[in-house]
């Protein structure tokens, strides 16, 4: 039932990740996604599992990590928030940082969803179009000829 | 933390690496229009553009451009320590170019031959605007000139006036334009109902989808103006993202900056490293793919 009551603090929702892993969080930790929040409004009881079905329970807690860290109003700046923001995601390699990308996208938290795109950017930025192909797992669909004259465009921006 | 158990992704949806790319500095995104053709379409597209723009001006803290008449630089003063980064700049002429306007990303400069080019310093893109024909015009590169972004219509427009030459003595007479970077003309347009010479040829500014100049109609103004003048002209040129700091550029000939705390009502003096020592003009900036077609 949806609650529109301002207690909500005390309220214990359950996600249970796609893999069957079950977590216990405060509703307003959960509430920092809006897939779950709407989830919630359309549950009729509360107490059963909220299932995150694409999201894994190695991801899923990660999720939960950072939303605990920016649901409490604790006495925390916005630099110490920053600092933790850029220490959380610069602990984790490159494939956890895509997953974490899918489950914010999905969960849709818009906060964690720029932190990981910055992120993500800020290690892509000074690669070459065949690392970025690499890494993204593209293939170059364009002919050599094609290519050349797109790098041709702007031949500076292959320069160091 | 175990992480052996994540398959090695392989494909992320475009839609996120879309919102990756609109993260990303101009230079890296020019070379990777190479990657692939959805890469290139991506990055290309008109709403990519205005993605990447509108990421720039929320993540920008006090991007400022100086313009000191045959270069440019950059620097953000939100920055500790803060350094000028000099742009790219045309030198194919030797052309004295005076900054006249800088709207997202864009900048307008106007030379003495009365010609005005649109440059995008981060794409090295430059458009020269086709020249106003008229016999009878007072060459005057001083004169007022806005540039801005119309939101209604979705078009970058500039408007400036022409000071006609009169043969008998009296008040000069003036003609207005607008150019439109959509249709590449300049139409004449009905004169606003005050008259350009009221106007300090400092370049307007865009709010409120309308343009507005400072003007020195009024004779206690005008004083306080010129006294103003004589002993500098400050120009609060930037704020920080907070909205704690500004930055004040005082005018003369050397460069002198000084930067106000708004919260410990503090003013320092701070230097900006990399800069020349005499920058005319200072205009907020953001990096931006906004494109130029040179036609």
């Amino acid at each position: 039932m949806a609650s529109t009551s301002t207690s909500t603090l005390s309220r214990k929702l359950i996600l249970k990740s796609s893999d069957g892993e079950k977590f216990e969080v405060d509703e307003n930790v959960a509430m920092q996604s809006q897939t779950i929040k709407h989830m919630i409004e359309d549950l009729d009881d509360i107490n059963s599992p909220i299932p995150v079905s694409i999201v894994t329970g190695t991801i899923l807690s990660k999720v939960i990590e950072y939303c605990k860290k920016h649901a409490t109003e604790d006495s925390d700046s916005d630099e110490q928030l920053k600092q933790w923001d850029k220490e959380y995601a610069n602990n984790m390699d490159l494939n956890t940082l895509y997953y974490l990308l899918l489950a914010a996208n999905y969960m849709e938290i818009k906060g964690l969803l720029e932190l990981i795109t910055q992120c993500v950017a800020d290690m892509i930025k000074g690669k070459s179009p065949e690392e970025i192909r690499a890494h993204f797992n593209i293939k170059n669909d364009f002919t050599p000829q094609e290519e050349a004259n797109i790098r041709n465009e702007n031949p500076w921006a292959f320069e160091n | 933390m175990d992480m052996k158990n994540l398959e090695k992704i392989n494909n992320l949806p475009l839609e996120l690496v879309t919102e990756i790319l609109s993260c990303l500095p101009i230079k890296p995104l020019l070379r990777f229009k190479c990657v692939s053709k959805s890469f290139y379409n991506v990055i290309n597209s008109p709403d990519f553009v205005k993605l990447h723009l509108s990421r720039s001006l929320q993540a920008r803290g006090g991007t400022l451009i100086v313009s000191a008449y045959i270069c440019i630089h950059t620097f953000d003063f939100s920055d500790s320590p803060c350094h000028a980064t000099k742009l790219y700049y045309p030198d194919n002429d030797d052309q004295f170019r005076i900054l006249v306007g800088s709207c997202n990303g864009l900048l307008c400069f106007s030379c003495q031959a009365d010609e005005v080019t649109l440059l995008n310093p981060a794409t090295r893109a430059c458009k020269s605007l086709p020249k106003i024909t008229l016999t009878n015009m007072y060459r005057d590169y001083r004169t007022p000139l806005g540039f801005g972004y119309d939101c209604i219509s979705d078009d970058y427009k500039i408007l400036r006036c022409a000071r006609l030459r009169v043969s008998y003595a009296g008040m000069p007479e003036w003609e207005t334009f607008l150019y439109s970077y959509k249709t590449n003309v300049w139409e004449s347009i009905q004169n606003p109902p005050w008259t350009w010479e009221s106007v300090i040829s400092s370049p307007g500014i865009v709010a409120n989808n309308s343009l507005h100049w400072m003007s020195c109609d009024f004779k206690e103004w005008n004083s306080l103006y010129i006294n103003f003048c004589r002993m500098h002209l400050g120009l609060s040129v930037a704020c920080s993202k907070d909205g704690s700091k500004i930055l004040v550029a005082l005018m003369g000939d050397e460069q002198n900056f000084i930067c106000c705390d708004l919260k410990s009502k503090e003013a320092t003096k701070i230097q900006i490293p990399g800069l020349p020592p005499q920058s005319p003009v200072i205009l907020p900036w953001v990096e931006s793919l906004v494109p130029l077609s040179d036609d």
